[in-house]
């Protein structure tokens, strides 16, 4: 495909991002106009601008402090999922074994869990770390468990005639075959950690973004909200965006 | 002091013994026996449902048997697997999506310990695919993509090279395109060869011996050997016509017990 081409077809898709972004203060502050509300409850963009740049150093710690948690309940959701996806696919019984507790841990309210992890376990990053694993972990399996399944039936029986192990036949078979289904599963999941840290400490923390949303509530201080949210979408929208760009790098032989 | 000749000295490719394969109470195969020399081509033809393709896995040590054995050179199938002496291609291409064409051909030389004479690069050059080496199976035709899944089954020089309908996916002008294409090929690599295939007029091109299951179970009903010279000129030669007429001759007879 030629350049120009290229540039051709990515041209709308970027169009489309840089209109959504200068809309959204157009429309914020049409809303602030219309809807007659004092600035204490709808604080117009620049009020919300202001208290970015004046809290900065506040705001950013709390950020970390979520991106911590967050990374780290991830990698700990995919080391679990990794794991047992492998499990699963070269001991089925096994997967019988263990999908009744993975039904029921799915759907017990995770709201509930994190509330008895936090008397339980008290104000920790076990907590936090628990919470997001819960949030991020199973499209994580369920896409792994199914990508690994989706290997070319022929090419693993080209492999085993040339008397190749397990893990030559995972590493060149198995795992490229499960890598879109894996790669689909980090943009719905790796945002969703993120969300989930903010839930944990929402719930119990004295810190990260989570905690500054419940102070921010209970001061009543909107301003300080408005920031929050756009942090926290900035940090989700830009965890997807990753996935994205991931996957593009990742499958470039497809586009040839 | 005998002088009978050693045993190794008739030696042959592959030697099948009374190979009989059931699934569970399902009986597919029968009291297979056949044995194949060094460099011969043989086709297994027969009815759909005669256990031509269980037979082809039986042979790659992808289905054990359930009595009799199988030994290629001398070897029983396991060991024969663990040294890479045998290669297989099925209709569907076996091919590794995100490589290259000639990285697919490079991935079997990996997998094997053994030594192979011959180079990818210039295997794919034999096959006509030089100006395709980098591309990626999605960017080839079927019948590019099926050449470079036979490369791949015969790149690391195996004993026994085994091929299951590996045309059986394409139009009939690429068909035959291939089918003389492999001919050629064969002809220059002497490699020994069992192929599966519907196709009479393949199995009458490319092999010296053609052997015709009868279906429920699956049994050797013929074995009928082709001496016509090669290359062998098809659809004009009254040779070649009277061959695929003895070839259907035998296969309708095999059908007609079926029925």
């Amino acid at each position: 495909m030629s350049q120009a081409n290229k540039q051709g077809r990515y041209f709308p898709v970027v169009l489309a991002y840089v209109i959504m972004l200068v809309s959204i203060p157009i429309f914020w502050m049409l809303a602030v106009k219309f809807s007659g509300l004092p600035p204490v409850i709808m604080p117009p963009p620049s009020q919300v601008w202001s208290v970015l740049s004046s809290e900065w150093s506040s705001l950013w710690y709390h950020t970390t402090v979520t991106i911590y948690g967050a990374l780290l309940g991830y990698g700990v959701a995919n080391l679990f999922a990794i794991g047992l996806a492998i499990l699963f696919v070269y001991s089925p019984w096994s997967e019988h074994f263990v999908t009744p507790w993975m039904v029921v841990i799915r759907n017990v309210p995770f709201v509930t869990v994190a509330s008895i992890l936090v008397v339980t376990l008290g104000d920790t990053l076990t907590t936090k770390i628990i919470v997001v694993v819960l949030v991020s972990f199973f499209p994580l399996l369920a896409n792994l468990v199914k990508g690994l399944g989706s290997a070319s039936p022929v090419l693993i029986d080209r492999m085993e005639v040339l008397n190749a192990s397990r893990w030559q036949v995972f590493k060149r078979v198995l795992w490229p075959a499960a890598m879109p289904y894996y790669v689909a599963a980090h943009e719905i999941a790796f945002t969703g950690s993120i969300v989930g840290a903010i839930v944990a400490e929402w719930f119990f923390s004295r810190k990260g973004l989570g905690f500054l949303i419940v102070q921010s509530t209970t001061e009543y201080r909107a301003d300080r909200l408005y920031a929050v949210t756009l942090i926290a979408s900035v940090l989700a929208v830009g965890a997807y965006l990753l996935c994205r760009l991931w996957e593009h790098w990742l499958f470039r032989w497809k586009r040839r | 002091m005998t002088n009978t000749i050693p045993f190794t000295n008739t030696l042959s490719a592959l030697e099948v013994t009374g190979v009989t394969k059931s699934f569970g109470t399902q009986l597919v195969l029968s009291d297979i026996d056949f044995c194949i020399g060094k460099s011969e081509f043989v086709s297994v033809i027969g009815p759909s449902g005669c256990g031509k393709t269980t037979l082809l896995r039986v042979l790659a040590g992808l289905e054990g048997v359930t009595l009799g054995k199988v030994e290629i050179e001398g070897l029983g199938i396991e060991k024969a697997r663990s040294k890479q002496e045998i290669g297989v291609a099925f209709q569907r291409p076996a091919l590794i999506p995100s490589l290259t064409a000639l990285a697919n051909v490079q991935t079997t030389l990996d997998l094997c310990s053994r030594e192979s004479t011959l180079k990818p690069e210039q295997m794919l050059e034999d096959f006509g695919l030089f100006d395709f080496m980098d591309h990626y199976p999605h960017q080839l035709s079927g019948g590019m993509q099926q050449r470079v899944n036979i490369a791949c089954a015969m790149v690391h020089a195996p004993s026994l090279l085994l091929l299951d309908e590996p045309f059986g996916a394409l139009d009939e002008m690429t068909r035959a395109t291939m089918c003389a294409w492999l001919a050629n090929i064969l002809k220059e690599s002497k490699q020994t060869t069992v192929l599966v295939t519907h196709s009479i007029e393949e199995a009458v091109t490319l092999s010296d011996k053609i052997i015709v299951l009868s279906a429920n179970p699956g049994r050797i009903a013929h074995v009928l050997d082709i001496t016509l010279e090669r290359p062998r000129k098809t659809w004009e030669d009254d040779a070649f016509i009277e061959e695929m007429k003895r070839v259907r001759a035998a296969l309708k007879s095999v059908e007609a017990v079926a029925k």
